[in-house]
C-alpha cells in the first residue's frame, strides 16, 4: 500500500504542477515571442528613425550642392572654378537636352584639364551609356532634381542632377565627404537612446562592410543582427542593422518581469495543490496509524487473553462432554461458548500472526496430517455460526492421505475464508468447499482448497486490493460488520510462505471463489523448520 | 629680375599696403605676408625651347601687434585597444599641455574613437578648463579603430565655429590601422581634400610603428596639414607643441594662388602639391601661412625661344588671403620674367639658389616616392639603388647650392637606403621617409626636437 499511496500522492502533486508549469512555460514562451516581436519592431522603428535622419542629412547635403551649382552657367571658367573649390563635389557637368556634354568640353580634348580628363574617365559609363539621361527620364517629368547612384572604384558613387530649361546640371558628389557628413549627423556612442543600450546600430555598404556604428557593447564578437532595413533611395544599396550581443536578452528581462507578476498566482496554485496533497496524505496516514494502533493494542491484549481463553475453551469442552446430552438447552449454550471462544482464538491467532509477520518472523511448523481432517475441524468450529445464518455447506474433499504441512496455517487460512463467507456472503446460503492434491514433477505435492459462496462477490476494481492489510471493501456490505481488515492479507501471506497462494478466482455466476494452494512435502521425510 | 619689373612689383605691394591702410587706418603694418615670385633661371640660354621653374613664395611676417588670431581646434584621439598604457597616458598629457597654450576664447573640441566614436568635448570655448581636463584624463583605451568616423565627427565640431578669422585645424592621432569605416588612403585623401577646401587643416600624428603612413600622410597632404611620425609616446608632446605653435602663429589663411603664364610660356607641372593647370593658368591654395615660415608653389614651365637680351615675363601671380590680424581679405600681386642670354655660364651663375634648393628638394621627394613604390613591390635592390642615387643627388645639390637643409634630406634618403632589406628597419624608415616628404611638400615645420634623442 505504501508505494501505491506515494505514487498516488506524487501523481496528485505532479500532474497539476506539470500542467501549471506547461501552461506557464507556454504563456511565457508566447509572451517571449510577442516581446521578441515587439522588441524587433522597436529596433526596426529605431532603424527607420535613423534612416529618416540620414535622409534629412542627404537632403541638407543636396541643398548645399544646389547652392554651389547656382547660378546655373555653362561658362567654362566658372564651372572650373566651382569644381576646383567645391568641398562637396568632385566635378560639375552640364548636359544639353539630348545628352551631349557641354562641360567638360569633350569636343576639344586639348582643352581639357588633367582633372577634367580624370573625371571623364571616372564617369565614362554614365555618359557613354546615357545612364544619367535614362535616370532623368525615369523620374517624373515634373521632377526638377534627382540622384543617380552608380558603382565605380571603391564603392557607391553619387551624382546629383537638376534641370534648368533644356539643360541638365550635374554634380559628381565627393563620396567620402558625403559619408563623413552623414556620419556627422548620426549619433555618437554616448548619445544612444538608453532603452536600447547594449545594442549597436551599424550603417553598412552594399558589401556588408561597416561604414559607421554606434552604441557601446561589451563583447563585439557576440554581436548578432536583430533587425535590418535597407536605406531609402538613393542610398538603397546601403543598409542599417541593429545588432545586440544576445538577442533574447532584451526579451528575457521584460519576460522576467511578466513572470514576476505571474509568480504569486503560480505559488498560490502550487501551495494549494501541496496543501491538498498533504491533507490527503495526513488523512490516509491517520487511518493507517489508527489501524496499526488497533492491531498493536489487540496484539498486546491478545497475549494476555490467550491463557484465560485457553482455560475457558478447555473447561467449556470438559463441561460439554460431562453434560452428555442430558440437558439440551445447556448443551446448546455450551456449544456457543465453545464456538465463540474458538472464534476468539482465531482472531487472536490472526493478530499475532500479523504482528509477527510485520516483524518478518512467521514460522511454519510442518506436521504429518491429513489435510481434509484439518478442513473438517475448521468447518466443525464454524458449524454453529453457519447454521445460525442458514448457510448450507457442500463438501467435496479428496485429500484422504497424509501430507506434511503446517495444520495451523492451513486452518487459519481456510478459517479466515469461511469466516468471510459467514460475515459477508450469508445471503448466498451456500458454502462449498473442495479440496484435492496435485502431484508436481519436482516430486513435491500441492494441495488446493476451494472456498466458494453465492454472495455478492467482490467488485472487479476491488479484487486486487482485498488482500492488502486493513483494506476493507467500502460498501453497504461491510457496514455494520466488524473486522480487523487483516484476515485475507494474513491468509495470503501464510499461503505464500507455504509455497502457495490465495487467489480470488473469476466466477461466472454471483459469489466469490477463493483458491488456496499450498505446497506439501512427502510424508516420508517429515521435517520441521523454515522453508526457504 | 629687371629693375622695371622690380619697380612694378614694389609699386603693387605699395598699392596693396595703401589699400589696407585705407581700409584699416589703425593697422600699421598691413603686409603680414610677403610675396616673392622668382624664376629658377632669371637668365635663360637663347635660341631654343627652355625649361625652368617659377616659385611663388609666401612668407608670414612677424606681427608687431602681438595679438594672435583665435584658434578653433579639434583634437581627435585614437583610443583603440593598442593605445592602452603609456601611449594613452602620453597622448592625454600632450593634449592637456597643448590646451594650456590656448586662451579662454579659443575653441576646442575633443573626439575619441575606437570601434565607435565619442565626442568627449563638443566644440567649446576654454572657460571651463577643469572639465575639459577631467574629460581628457578619463579617456580609456579599448576596441577597434574607426578613424574615418573620428575625422568626420571632428570636422563637424570644427564646423560649429568655422570662421575665416579663426585658425581651423584638426589634430588627428592614431597608432594603428583604421579598420572600421572607409580606411583606404585614397578615401581619406578624398575627405582631406574636401576638408581642406572648406578651410580645415588636418594634421596627422602617427604614433609607434604600426599606423598606416600612407593614409595619414595623404590625409594630411590633401588638407594642407602637417604630418608627424612619433615613434615614442613621450615625444608626442613635441609634436603637439609644434602643431599648436604653428596654429597659434598663423598670420593668414585661405590663401589662393593664381599664376598666369603669358604667351610663349607654358606651365608643365606643379611640383609637390595639388594644383590645377588650366591652359596658361595655374591655381593652387594653401590653408594657412605661419609667422616666419615660407611656403611656396613651384611650377615647371616651358619657355619659347628668344633672342639674347630679350626680356620675357614668365608669370603673373595674384595671391588672395584672409589676414587674421585685421580680419580682412588681402591681395598681393607679383610677377617674374627671364632674360635671354648667349652665355651658358651666365645662366649658371645667375640661377636663383633658393629656388634651386626648393626644386632639388621637391624632385628628391618625388624620386623618393618612386623608390618607395619599388620597395613596396618587393624590388629591394632597385629601391636601394634609387635611394642611393637620391642621397647622392641631394648631397651634391647641398654642396652645389650650399644648402644644409638638403643635407638633412639626404640623410633620410640614406637611412632608407640602409634599411630597405630589413623589414622592421624599413617600416621605420618608410615612416620617416613619408614624414619628411610631407614636410618638403607642404613646407611645414618638422616637429620640435624630442627631449631625449633616440637611439
Amino acid at each position: 500500500m505504501k508505494p501505491r499511496l506515494t505514487l498516488l500522492l506524487l501523481l496528485i502533486v505532479v500532474t497539476p504542477l506539470a500542467i501549471v508549469g506547461w501552461l506557464g512555460a507556454k504563456i511565457v514562451g508566447d509572451e517571449q515571442d510577442v516581446l521578441q516581436h515587439r522588441v524587433s519592431g522597436l529596433m526596426t522603428g529605431q532603424l527607420r528613425a535613423v534612416d529618416a535622419a540620414i535622409s534629412t542629412a542627404l537632403d541638407a547635403y543636396q541643398q548645399r550642392v544646389l547652392e554651389e551649382m547656382r547660378p546655373f552657367t555653362v561658362e567654362r571658367d566658372a564651372l572650373r572654378k566651382r569644381s576646383r573649390e567645391s568641398a562637396l563635389s568632385m566635378q560639375f557637368y552640364v548636359l544639353e537636352g539630348a545628352g551631349k556634354l557641354l562641360y567638360p568640353p569633350v569636343d576639344s580634348p586639348g582643352a581639357l584639364t588633367p582633372s577634367e580628363r580624370e573625371a571623364l574617365a571616372r564617369t565614362a559609363q554614365i555618359w557613354d551609356g546615357g545612364e544619367l539621361l535614362a535616370s532623368v527620364g525615369e523620374s517624373e517629368a515634373t521632377a526638377e532634381t534627382g540622384w543617380k547612384a552608380w558603382y565605380w572604384g571603391n564603392g557607391l558613387q553619387m551624382m546629383f542632377w537638376t534641370r534648368e530649361g533644356q539643360r541638365i546640371h550635374v554634380a559628381e558628389i565627393n563620396r567620402t565627404r558625403l559619408l563623413a557628413d552623414l556620419i556627422a549627423a548620426l549619433p555618437e556612442t554616448d548619445e544612444v537612446a538608453p532603452q536600447l543600450s547594449g545594442g549597436r546600430i551599424q550603417l553598412m555598404d552594399a558589401t556588408g562592410t561597416v561604414l559607421y556604428q554606434w552604441g557601446s557593447v561589451k563583447n563585439e564578437e557576440a554581436l548578432k543582427t536583430a533587425a535590418r532595413i535597407a536605406l531609402r533611395a538613393p542610398l538603397s544599396a546601403w543598409s542599417l542593422e541593429y545588432a545586440t550581443a544576445e538577442a533574447p536578452g532584451i526579451g528575457s528581462v521584460v519576460a522576467g518581469g511578466f513572470l514576476l507578476t505571474l509568480l504569486p498566482a503560480l505559488l498560490l496554485l502550487v501551495g494549494l495543490v501541496l496543501g491538498m496533497a498533504a491533507y490527503f496524505y495526513r488523512e490516509q496516514s491517520r487511518e493507517m496509524r489508527e489501524a496499526a494502533q488497533r492491531v498493536s493494542f489487540v496484539n498486546q491484549v491478545s497475549h494476555e487473553l490467550k491463557t484465560p481463553l485457553t482455560n475457558i475453551r478447555m473447561y467449556a469442552e470438559i463441561l460439554e462432554r460431562e453434560a452428555g446430552g442430558e440437558d439440551e438447552r445447556m448443551s446448546r449454550h455450551l456449544n456457543v461458548i465453545v464456538s465463540e471462544s474458538q472464534r476468539l482464538s482465531r482472531m487472536i491467532a490472526n493478530v499475532l500472526t500479523f504482528s509477527r509477520g510485520q516483524r518478518n518472523a512467521l514460522n511454519l511448523r510442518y506436521q504429518s496430517v491429513v489435510p481434509d481432517d484439518v478442513l473438517r475441524t475448521v468447518l466443525e468450529q464454524f458449524r454453529p455460526a453457519l447454521s445460525a445464518r442458514g448457510i448450507d455447506v457442500e463438501l467435496d474433499l479428496r485429500i484422504g492421505e497424509e501430507c506434511s504441512l503446517d495444520p495451523d496455517a492451513l486452518g487459519q487460512i481456510v478459517g479466515n475464508l469461511v469466516s468471510n463467507v459467514e460475515k459477508y456472503a450469508a445471503e448466498g446460503k451456500l458454502l462449498r468447499m473442495e479440496s484435492g492434491l496435485d502431484s508436481l514433477p519436482s516430486g513435491l505435492g500441492r494441495i488446493f482448497v476451494v472456498v466458494e459462496d453465492r454472495g455478492p462477490g467482490v467488485p472487479a476494481r476491488e479484487q486486487a486490493r482485498i488482500f492488502e492489510p486493513f483494506y476493507r471493501v467500502n460498501s453497504l456490505l461491510t457496514e455494520g460488520v466488524s473486522g480487523t481488515g487483516i484476515g485475507l492479507s494474513i491468509s495470503r501471506e501464510l499461503a505464500r510462505l507455504h509455497g502457495g497462494d490465495v487467489v480470488l478466482e473469476a466466477k461466472e455466476s454471483g459469489g466469490s471463489r477463493f483458491l488456496v494452494t499450498l505446497a506439501c512435502r512427502p510424508v516420508a521425510a517429515p521435517t520441521e523448520g523454515r522453508p526457504a | 629680375m629687371t629693375n622695371q619689373t622690380m619697380k612694378t612689383a614694389l609699386a603693387r605691394i605699395a598699392v596693396t599696403m595703401l589699400v589696407s591702410l585705407l581700409a584699416l587706418p589703425l593697422t600699421m603694418s598691413g603686409a603680414t605676408v610677403r610675396l616673392n615670385v622668382d624664376a629658377a633661371n632669371p637668365m635663360l640660354l637663347s635660341g631654343g625651347v627652355r625649361k625652368t621653374y617659377v616659385r611663388v613664395a609666401l612668407t608670414g611676417m612677424r606681427s608687431d601687434r602681438g595679438v594672435r588670431a583665435p584658434v578653433n581646434v579639434a583634437i581627435v584621439l585614437d583610443r583603440s585597444g593598442s593605445m592602452s598604457g603609456a601611449k594613452m597616458a602620453e597622448a592625454k598629457r600632450a593634449a592637456i599641455l597643448a590646451l594650456d597654450r590656448l586662451r579662454d576664447d579659443d575653441i576646442v573640441s575633443i573626439v575619441t574613437y575606437e570601434s565607435t566614436v565619442d565626442v568627449l568635448v563638443p566644440a567649446t570655448k576654454l572657460y571651463d578648463r577643469r572639465a575639459i581636463r577631467r574629460a581628457i584624463e578619463g579617456i580609456e583605451a579599448s576596441g577597434s579603430t574607426a578613424l574615418f568616423a573620428g575625422v568626420g565627427k571632428g570636422a563637424r565640431e570644427l564646423r560649429k565655429f568655422l570662421d575665416r578669422n579663426r585658425v581651423n585645424s584638426m589634430l588627428l592621432l592614431s597608432d594603428g590601422l583604421a579598420n572600421v569605416g572607409p580606411s583606404s588612403p585614397g578615401e581619406l585623401a578624398q575627405l582631406g581634400t574636401s576638408l581642406g577646401r572648406e578651410g580645415i587643416t588636418v594634421t596627422t600624428i602617427g604614433l609607434g610603428l604600426k599606423y598606416n603612413e600612407d593614409l595619414m600622410t595623404r590625409l594630411a597632404l590633401a588638407s594642407d596639414g602637417n604630418h608627424f611620425f612619433v615613434e615614442e609616446a613621450e615625444d608626442l608632446e613635441a609634436a603637439f607643441a609644434t602643431e599648436f605653435g604653428d596654429a597659434l602663429s598663423t598670420v593668414a589663411q585661405g590663401v589662393t594662388i593664381h599664376l598666369d603664364c603669358p604667351e610663349g610660356v607654358r606651365p608643365i607641372r606643379v611640383l609637390g602639391r595639388d594644383a590645377s593647370i588650366e591652359g596658361q593658368r595655374v591655381h593652387a591654395s594653401l590653408n594657412q601661412l605661419y609667422q616666419d615660415q615660407t611656403r611656396y608653389l613651384l611650377v615647371e614651365v616651358e619657355v619659347a625661344p628668344g633672342a639674347a637680351g630679350r626680356v620675357r615675363p614668365v608669370a603673373n601671380v595674384t595671391v588672395g588671403f584672409r589676414e587674421l590680424a585685421t580680419k580682412t581679405d588681402q591681395q598681393l600681386r607679383g610677377d617674374a620674367s627671364i632674360t635671354y642670354t648667349n652665355s651658358a655660364s651666365t645662366v649658371e651663375s645667375r640661377k636663383n639658389r633658393e629656388v634651386m634648393v626648393a626644386v632639388a628638394s621637391q624632385i628628391a621627394a618625388e624620386r623618393n616616392k618612386v623608390a618607395t613604390a619599388l620597395r613596396d613591390e618587393g624590388k629591394i635592390e632597385q629601391a636601394r639603388e634609387a635611394f642611393r642615387q637620391n642621397k647622392v643627388y641631394l648631397q651634391d645639390k647641398a654642396v652645389e647650392l650650399a644648402a644644409p637643409s638638403l643635407k638633412d634630406e639626404a640623410k633620410v634618403s640614406g637611412e632608407a637606403e640602409a634599411s630597405v632589406a630589413d623589414e622592421a628597419q624599413w617600416n621605420r624608415a618608410r615612416k620617416q621617409q613619408m614624414e619628411s616628404n610631407v614636410q618638403v611638400q607642404t613646407q611645414r615645420a618638422p616637429k620640435a626636437a624630442p627631449k631625449k634623442k633616440q637611439e
